[in-house]
């Protein structure tokens, strides 16, 4: 028994901590990255925002002066030639449009080398000054602010802290019994676990809610000098986020508590992955916080002096948390390794990837810090969405197929352990063989379809809301239809164009795809000699539903990208537009047909060997193709229909069938014992085995159903599969009439009682010549219709 | 007789102080208010018999939570113990400032010791001394809750009132501090506007000098004489405090000294456990550890759930653990777990793992009560709950 379950898990276990690890060390480094990006991001935006503004506020005094010098000019007659003129020659200039852009290339490069330069003279005083820069914050801090008033601060921040803190307190105590027992859980699915790490967070989120309407409730009922809210508003900030980084981090790993972990790790590794996200976490929104607080404090106050403090703190503060995220990589790669080493084939090439990307991430963490030193910031911040995309596309994948592998594994295991329960004595080594196998080809598993999905899913979100974030760094709004004016903002916004079509395109084709494929799979054709069931004609129509799924795809997303590149589609589309409508009214009816077709296989009306009735036809069906439906009559003829004739349909061969059957019986018959045989009859006939097994209900007398001139009518009937009703009749009647016979029961027959006046005295000849005369008048003369066919 | 002793002082501080933030709750109206209640609420405290039970209560809790200090063997402890732990340690250091001011306050400066004088003091003169105090505040009902709670929580009744008594544990400071904060701006209002009258005067004096005027006249009619005491007594008062401040410091560096000496003793007696024990639980979970915590002290380091009402004070029970195998020679039983083990009917494998201390070896132990397990409502009225009354049906299932 327990070789038989472990040895699953631990076969799966192999493959899955490789990609576990890798997982868990980007997860980490991940978070540090994020929180890297940030503050590096925000000193850096402050300042291109407020140049953005000087410069537009410049241009914007320069022009009111302008227009009036310009309406002034308009007016004169030798400006209005020279604009005409210059209107023509303009058009000829057109091609000069290149040297231009090459001239703003330089422009740029130019203005760039300059802002590299200035901020390297920044950085030396900013270097110089780093010894007195406390001292001179600390003034200016005085200045702004009493010391009385900061103690005061402190006094109300701690009874915010406090308040916030006892709302959360008390919050515990009407949940703290529901997370305890949520965290004494042992999920045994993948699905369980996650809705207990959900609900788990959503407890703690409670909690944490009910601290940030304390604490925050409390500091808004007070009024305050300007700085004062400032700080005391950061600093808040600063407690919440760190607690909801930490809430979110916890949700994922879990470091205590191995049941409701959702990544890949042991203990020891999600707990040196969680204290080290929670250092970054701390030390970035302290970072981003002191930020603020002095770009605040420089803002009320024009020094110059005083920025390159600022400065210098701002360096020092990205410093330190460079050296901490670099110190969490190699702590947290330490931890991982020795895994690695573990002497496992399949892990010791691990080792290499943890390498590869503890280097990497070493890599882009000072390439980011050295950017930002240099004020490159839009440069650095592509560089940072585009150095994680990466590896962050990876992260998932690799959690992705771990969840999968989990899903589908725990319930191969569920399966399995449900399959030796039942059959406890046929554990043998071919159970664990086939058990094996199955996880082998998990392929077959239900969940295993949407893992196509799931990645590509993750990949499209990753990507568009990296380029989001890109369109935003750079400054375009992504919302807004393409209006940037420059030839680089016009190549980009066709590119992002370009790109959000294509990944569209590609996750709905994944998605029908998986799906369609996943039907094709599960169909298997009929085997010779049986009919096909209704996936018969999915079959055919499903490879067709997917080529006309990839022609619409293509030419949509190709229609898409020339519009974007400027490509002017309206006659294109009008092209398209007249040739479909000419098809349209000549494939009216084929279009008819095949639509038909298509809801009457959802209808489920009839399939291949049922004998149906169309109109006048009647047949078995005998095949199907897109457009038509065949018929053969039982007595060989083909019948032809397309689908878009039909109207209604009688199908006789649903579910069951009632056979009647009457037999003439004179008068003096005993019903009773007409019943006893008819019901021993029924039985005989159900013990057939030839046809015995398709009755659904027995034969059975009806009893007497009308009288007639001579005789009386009794009415037998049988219920059967469709089909098998006609045999059964034969064999009804010839045993009845049998039974019938032995038991002295006659089926009445015509007779005619001729009434001779003195019939003694005739002599036999006359007899003879009466009674056929009698005969004569008796006999209808009628020319008998055809009985209806039955095949 | 000494756990008693600690409950009952503890409970007499926890009413004292309950009494104290009650008062101050009413400044959140005025700082007149606040002063003219003072009495009605200190009249309890201020009396004969209490006052003396106060002053008992004051001088021997902190010396029995001393003395658990000693015996504590790990002082890596569950989150509610550190913080009751760190709280009381913080609480003394920065009571004794508040206490030396009142008692001798009135003595050395002739001070009268209420909100006015103090409020003013706290919120304008020394902010620093206001910080003291709202941290004092939060740092005391912190200790006194978590160690009210934790005894309260046995008893039979409190399941039924808990519901209703949660909300008074975190409004009665909240609203204490917002009374504080209120009388505060009142006294610093004050403050201002006497500041102001001041400078009037002053101004109004200087006027005077030349060109005396009706009003200033009036005003200043309780001349030279006083400004020459008022002089005076400034200097009294700078000595007087200087005094009070000398006598602040003695006290806080003996109780430093008394810290560290408490520290070096716990350290001494604690050097010779280097050893380790190997525990195996019934469920499957194993943990090796440092000999010297108790098993509970352990299994909470080990992040082992482990039911503990009475965050093991060896007061309820539901703690204890049947020894299935053992190499290690556990502490021997002490009268307290004797008598509780006695309460519950156990036999005599079972122990509490709140008062059993492993030595070096090999344990095999079963948990006997879930960890999750709470009072239940139902409880029949016992004074004494023994923990099988305690769980509910629910728990005993869960576990099977």
């Amino acid at each position: 028994m327990n070789t038989v379950m472990l040895l699953p898990t631990a076969k799966g276990a192999a493959s899955q901590r490789s990609s576990a690890l890798l997982t868990s060390i980007m997860l980490v480094i991940l978070c540090s990255l994020l929180g890297a990006s940030n503050s590096y991001s925000a000193t850096p935006i402050v300042a291109v925002d407020t140049s953005q503004m000087t410069a537009s506020s410049s241009v914007q005094l320069a022009s009111e002066q302008e227009i009036e010098q310009l309406k002034k000019l308009l007016v004169s007659p030798s400006i209005q030639q020279w604009l005409e003129q210059a209107s023509i020659t303009s058009a000829d200039n057109t091609a000069a449009g290149n040297s231009g852009l090459e001239d703003g290339f330089r422009d740029n490069v130019t203005w760039l080398i300059d802002k590299i330069r200035q901020r390297n003279a920044d950085i030396y005083i900013a270097w110089q000054q780093v010894g007195e820069a406390p001292q001179m914050i600390v003034n200016k801090w005085q200045s702004e602010m009493s010391n009385t008033e900061s103690l005061r601060s402190i006094t109300y921040l701690l009874i915010f802290l406090f308040v916030g803190a006892g709302f959360e307190w008390l919050y515990a105590q009407y949940t703290g019994r529901r997370l305890l027992r949520l965290e004494l859980q042992k999920p045994d699915s993948l699905k369980r676990r996650i809705k207990i790490a959900f609900y788990r967070a959503l407890l703690t989120f409670g909690g944490l809610f009910c601290f940030s309407l304390g604490s925050i409730g409390v500091f808004l009922s007070f009024k305050w000098p300007v700085l004062v809210e400032h700080v005391v508003m950061e600093i808040l900030i600063v407690i919440l986020m760190v607690r909801i980084g930490t809430t979110i981090i916890r949700f994922f790993l879990a470091p205590r508590l191995k049941e409701l972990r959702l990544v890949p790790l042991t203990t020891e590794q999600a707990k040196t992955v969680f204290f080290w996200s929670a250092v970054i976490i701390v030390l970035t929104s302290l970072n981003i916080a002191v930020s603020n607080v002095f770009d605040k404090l420089i803002s009320l106050l024009e020094a110059d002096l005083l920025s390159h403090s600022a400065l210098s703190i701002n360096l020092l503060c990205n410093l330190i948390l460079l050296l901490v995220a670099l110190i969490a990589l190699r702590r947290i790669y330490s931890v991982f390794k020795p895994c690695a080493d573990g002497g496992d084939r399949a892990l010791t090439t691990n080792a290499g990837v943890y390498k590869f990307w503890a280097g990497y991430f070493t890599i882009l963490l000072i390439l980011s810090y050295v950017l930002w030193m240099l004020n490159i910031t839009l440069i650095m911040q592509s560089a940072l969405v585009i150095g994680l995309l990466i590896p962050l596309s990876h992260l998932f994948r690799t959690w992705i197929d771990y969840l999968f592998d989990q899903a589908t594994q725990l319930n191969l295991v569920e399966e399995k352990v449900a399959a030796t329960q039942i059959d406890q004595e046929h554990v043998t080594l071919e159970t664990e063989k086939t058990a094996a196998a199955e996880l082998d080809n998990s392929d077959e598993h239900p969940y295993d379809n949407y893992r196509p999905i799931a990645r590509r899913l993750m990949r499209f979100v990753l990507v568009v809301s990296a380029l989001l974030t890109l369109m935003i760094f750079w400054g375009y709004n992504p919302f807004a239809l393409s209006n940037a004016v420059t030839v680089s903002g016009q190549v980009f916004t066709i590119v992002i164009d370009i790109i959000a079509a294509v990944l569209i395109a590609d996750l709905v084709w994944i998605w029908a795809k998986t799906y369609i494929d996943k039907r094709l799979a599960d169909y298997s054709p009929p085997e010779d000699g049986h009919a096909p069931g209704p996936e018969a004609r999915m079959a055919t129509l499903l490879p067709l539903l997917r080529t006309m799924l990839i022609v619409t795809l293509f030419a949509m997303v190709s229609f898409s990208v020339l519009a974007t590149v400027g490509f002017n589609i309206g006659p294109l589309l009008a092209g398209a537009g007249v040739i479909g409508l000419a098809i349209g009214f000549g494939a009216q009816t084929l279009v008819k047909d095949v639509v038909s077709g298509i809801f009457y296989l959802i209808d489920d009306a009839f399939r291949v060997g049922e004998y149906i009735e169309v109109g006048d036809l009647r047949g078995t069906v005998e095949s199907m193709s897109i457009r038509s439906l065949r018929v053969r009559h039982h007595r060989g003829a083909v019948h032809t229909i397309p689908f878009g004739e039909l109207k209604s349909i009688t199908n006789h061969s649903r579910d069951w069938v009632i056979m009647k059957l009457e037999f003439r019986i004179p008068f003096d018959t005993n019903m009773k014992k007409v019943k006893k045989l008819i019901k021993k009859i029924g039985k005989e006939l159900l013990q057939n085995a030839d046809f015995g097994h398709s009755f659904i209900e027995p034969l059975k007398s009806q009893g007497v159903r009308r009288m007639e001139e001579f005789n009386m009518v009794l009415g037998v009937k049988f219920m059967t599969k469709p089909g098998e009703q006609w045999v059964i009749r034969r064999e009804a009647y010839h045993q009845i009439r049998d039974t019938f016979e032995a038991n002295g029961i006659h089926l009445a027959q015509r007779n005619v009682k001729v009434e001779v006046m003195h019939g003694d005295t005739l002599a036999e000849s006359t007899k003879q010549a009466v009674a056929a005369a009698a005969q004569n008048v008796v006999d209808p003369i009628a020319v008998k219709a055809p009985i209806p066919d039955e095949p | 007789m000494l756990r008693k002793l600690n409950i009952i002082s503890g409970l007499v501080l926890f009413a004292f102080i309950s009494t104290h933030l009650l008062n101050l709750t009413v400044g959140i109206v005025s700082l007149e208010l606040l002063d003219a209640t003072r009495p009605y609420f200190f009249a309890f405290w201020t009396t004969f018999p209490t006052e003396i039970i106060l002053i008992l209560a004051l001088l021997l809790h902190p010396l029995l939570g001393l003395r658990a200090l000693y015996f504590r063997n790990t002082l890596r402890i569950s989150t509610p113990d550190k913080v009751q732990l760190c709280s009381s340690l913080l609480i003394i250091p920065l009571l004794i400032p508040h206490i030396i001011a009142i008692k001798l306050g009135e003595s050395l400066l002739g001070v009268q010791a209420n909100f006015t004088v103090f409020l003013s003091y706290m919120w304008v003169d020394s902010p620093m001394a206001g910080l003291r105090q709202v941290l004092l505040v939060i740092l005391a009902w912190v200790h006194g809750c978590i160690g009210l709670l934790t005894w309260i929580k046995l008893k039979s009744w409190w399941p039924k009132i808990a519901p209703f008594a949660y909300p008074l544990v975190v409004a009665i400071p909240t609203f204490a501090l917002l009374g504080f904060v209120e009388a505060g701006r009142d006294a610093v209002h004050i403050k201002a506007l006497a500041s102001q009258q001041s400078a009037i005067l002053k101004y109004a004096n200087k006027e005077d000098d030349k060109r005396p005027s009706l009003s200033a006249a009036s005003l200043l009619e309780q001349p030279l004489e006083a400004k020459q005491s008022a002089k005076h007594s400034a200097l009294e008062y700078q000595l007087a405090s200087q005094a009070m401040a000398r006598q602040t410091n003695y006290w806080l560096f003996g109780y430093a000294i008394l810290i560290a000496l408490i520290f070096m003793a716990r350290y001494m007696r604690l050097r010779k456990y280097r050893e380790f024990v190997e525990i195996h639980y019934a469920d499957g979970a194993v943990i090796t550890a440092e000999v010297g915590p108790t098993l509970l002290e352990i299994a909470i380091l080990n992040d082992i759930p482990h039911a503990n009402l009475c965050h093991g004070k060896g007061r309820c029970g539901t703690c204890r653990v049947r020894i299935i195998q053992s190499s290690s020679r556990l502490t021997p039983i002490s009268n307290l777990e004797r008598a509780m083990l006695d309460k519950l009917h156990s036999d005599g494998q079972t122990r509490l793992a709140c008062q059993a201390g492993p030595s070096a070896g090999v344990l095999h132990l079963e948990k006997l009560m879930s960890a999750d397990l709470q009072l239940t409502n139902t409880l029949p009225n016992t004074r004494e709950p023994s923990a099988e009354l305690v769980i509910d049906q629910q728990n005993e299932r869960a576990k099977l």
